[in-house]
């Protein structure tokens, strides 16, 4: 054993360790675990599409309704499961505090990694399928898409870091976050286009940061789309940036809370 | 060196602060002794476990550390129920920063704990024991200059008690241990100095054997037992009242069960021929105050003889009496 390793040393061997173990974890255990990574995206996406099918709604926004819906749902199930795996690090994670060298915050970063690391293959997955199969093209502006998928996991992470705490400090919390998801996937725009919505709704909508990122990755996908007026990505990026900041604030504030039983 | 300085920690409850679990503890724990901790339940010595590994913080205070620690063994924690024991000790191998030997570290572990096929099945499928030889084969497997143990082999089976205090025995030298344990013979055989936990104070003794002693004294009963039997009569009465003192010896020894392990319990009787015969059925010894208990005492009808459970030693303390007869009598009556 090296006599002493500086602590940037061993957080990093920390986060390897932790990130290995959750992998295993998150693919392997259960069934086919990782073939539901898969699955949910596409059956949400199936089922909408039977629906709007049913509806003879073409197109959104001047766009081919597949690709709408693959690329806001695809960008929203990102932050979602970001955000939730993450908030749920810490708790998942209690019995590992027996090591002093694992801190709770390594918990919730490394989960937010892992889930987007497995966003990102998904969604490579079923653009290339869609691509291939001719439901879709190839994406118009992959830096923007990626900028966009970028911030919403960012949104994502400092979400699941305030939650982690909150959740963990006042139990309720993780109550109104569950019956707060459900309205912020209609309020995010994943399957109704924002620009429809009259004002002053629409600038009410506009507030919230991840119909800008879902806007904003639609748009790189296909140019021609009509998104919402007066996207901002720095709007999304500000906000997420923000989060991450209270995040970690709180995480070191309340850290040895946290570890206590 | 561990340096242990004025140390408060209390626990937050349901219902605002809980009370102090420690106050004010000082000590200095030298380099390569080892120490053992004695405390009833409760008294903090998983608390001062988890202060001393660096899993929990004090709320006043300052806990140094100047050697390699490892963490409390012998807790629930550390494992991953839905991973497989190898998976396990391949996160503890990389969390200690040992990415490059884990084959070696994982060989080790796999031969201490001694699991076979069991070792690539998940952690939540082990019985207790099996965990605990797992989690004693990892915290052997690096080299920590001090061994935190809460209650570690009190799982184990008796082949693997025998391995685990070889191992102990093999660590002296070159590092030390910091223990729990309610076996007064493992911290006998494996501690030289310890520290007795008292109502949120902590005591240093140079000598374990005076920590127990210290321990021991303050655990002599505070509610004492104490049955008395007497009253002479002619035949008819004679047998209702051995029954009826079958009946106490029974209430007696719920009672002593109920007691904390290993003390002493006194009680006085003013006859006690029937009682003899009744306490060798239900396991007591009986003896005279200051004797040892053997089997087959023979009891002389003008001493008070003493009721006690099997305890490694002689009582020295005869304790107030509690008149439990009072109480038959009322039961009785209502």
């Amino acid at each position: 054993m090296a006599s002493a390793r500086t602590p940037a040393v061993i957080t990093l061997s920390v986060w390897k360790a932790l990130f290995l173990r959750e992998a295993v974890s998150r693919i392997s255990t259960g069934r086919a675990a990782w073939l539901w990574l898969l699955l949910e995206p596409l059956i949400h996406i199936g089922v909408l599409l039977i629906i709007f099918i049913i509806f003879r709604m073409r197109t959104v926004g001047g766009i081919d309704t597949t690709v709408w819906l693959m690329v806001g749902m695809m960008a929203f199930l990102t932050f979602r499961r970001t955000a939730t795996q993450s908030q749920n690090a810490v708790d998942s994670n209690r019995g590992l505090f027996t090591y002093r060298q694992v801190k709770p915050v390594d918990t919730v970063l490394v989960r937010a990694v892992l889930e987007g690391f497995l966003a990102m293959i998904v969604a490579l997955i079923l653009f290339c399928a869609a691509a291939f199969w001719g439901a879709s093209g190839l994406p118009y502006d992959p830096l923007s898409l990626l900028e966009a998928f970028l911030g919403l996991w960012l949104l994502g992470l400092g979400f699941g870091l305030i939650t982690s705490v909150a959740g963990d400090l006042i139990p309720e919390v993780g109550n109104v976050i569950g019956f707060i998801m459900t309205p912020m996937y209609f309020a995010s725009g994943v399957i109704f286009p924002v620009a429809q919505a009259p004002q002053p709704y629409r600038d009410w909508l506009l507030l919230n940061p991840i119909l800008h990122g879902l806007e904003s990755a639609r748009l790189a996908f296909s140019p021609y789309y009509n998104a919402a007026p007066n996207l901002s990505i720095a709007y999304l990026y500000g906000f997420a940036l923000t989060l991450i900041f209270l995040g970690l604030i709180l995480h070191v504030r309340f850290s040895a809370k946290l570890v206590a039983q | 060196m561990i340096v242990v300085d004025d140390v408060y920690k209390r626990y937050q409850t349901d219902h605002g602060p809980g009370k102090w679990v420690l106050q004010g503890v000082s000590f200095t724990i030298p380099p390569k002794l080892n120490v053992g901790l004695v405390g009833c339940n409760g008294a903090g010595k998983s608390t001062l476990l988890r202060l001393i590994g660096g899993i929990d913080t004090p709320n006043r205070g300052r806990i140094e550390r100047h050697c390699r620690v490892s963490w409390p063994m012998g807790f629930g924690g550390g494992l991953q129920g839905s991973l497989t024991g190898r998976q396990n000790a391949k996160f503890v191998s990389r969390i200690h920063g040992h990415e490059d030997d884990i084959p070696e570290r994982i060989a080790y572990i796999q031969e201490f704990a001694d699991l076979g096929d069991a070792f690539d099945e998940p952690v939540k499928t082990y019985s207790s024991g099996m965990k605990s030889r797992l989690h004693f084969g990892l915290s052997l497997a690096f080299d920590f200059d001090v061994y935190i143990s809460d209650e570690v082999t009190a799982t184990g089976d008796a082949a693997f008690r025998t391995k685990a205090a070889a191992a102990f025995k093999e660590l002296t030298g070159h590092a030390s241990l910091i223990m729990v344990s309610h076996g007064e013979g493992t911290l006998k055989q494996f501690c030289t100095a310890g520290i007795w936990l008292n109502e949120g104070k902590a005591h240093w003794f140079d000598d374990v054997r005076d920590a127990l002693g210290a321990y021991k004294d303050s655990q002599t009963v505070s509610e004492p037992v104490s049955i008395t039997f007497g009253q002479s009569g002619d035949n008819a009465e004679q047998i209702e009242k051995e029954a009826e003192q079958a009946r106490r010896l029974e209430a007696v020894l719920e009672m002593l069960q109920q007691g904390k392990n290993g003390t002493p319990v006194c009680v006085e009787f003013e006859e006690f021929k029937g009682v003899v015969q009744t306490a060798k059925k239900a396991g007591i010894e009986l003896a005279s105050e200051g004797q040892i208990a053997k089997r087959g005492y023979q009891l002389k009808p003008d001493e008070l003889p003493v009721l006690r459970r099997r305890a490694p030693e002689p009582i020295n303390k005869l304790v107030d009496l509690y008149d439990l007869h009072t109480q038959c009598v009322k039961a009785k009556k209502e």
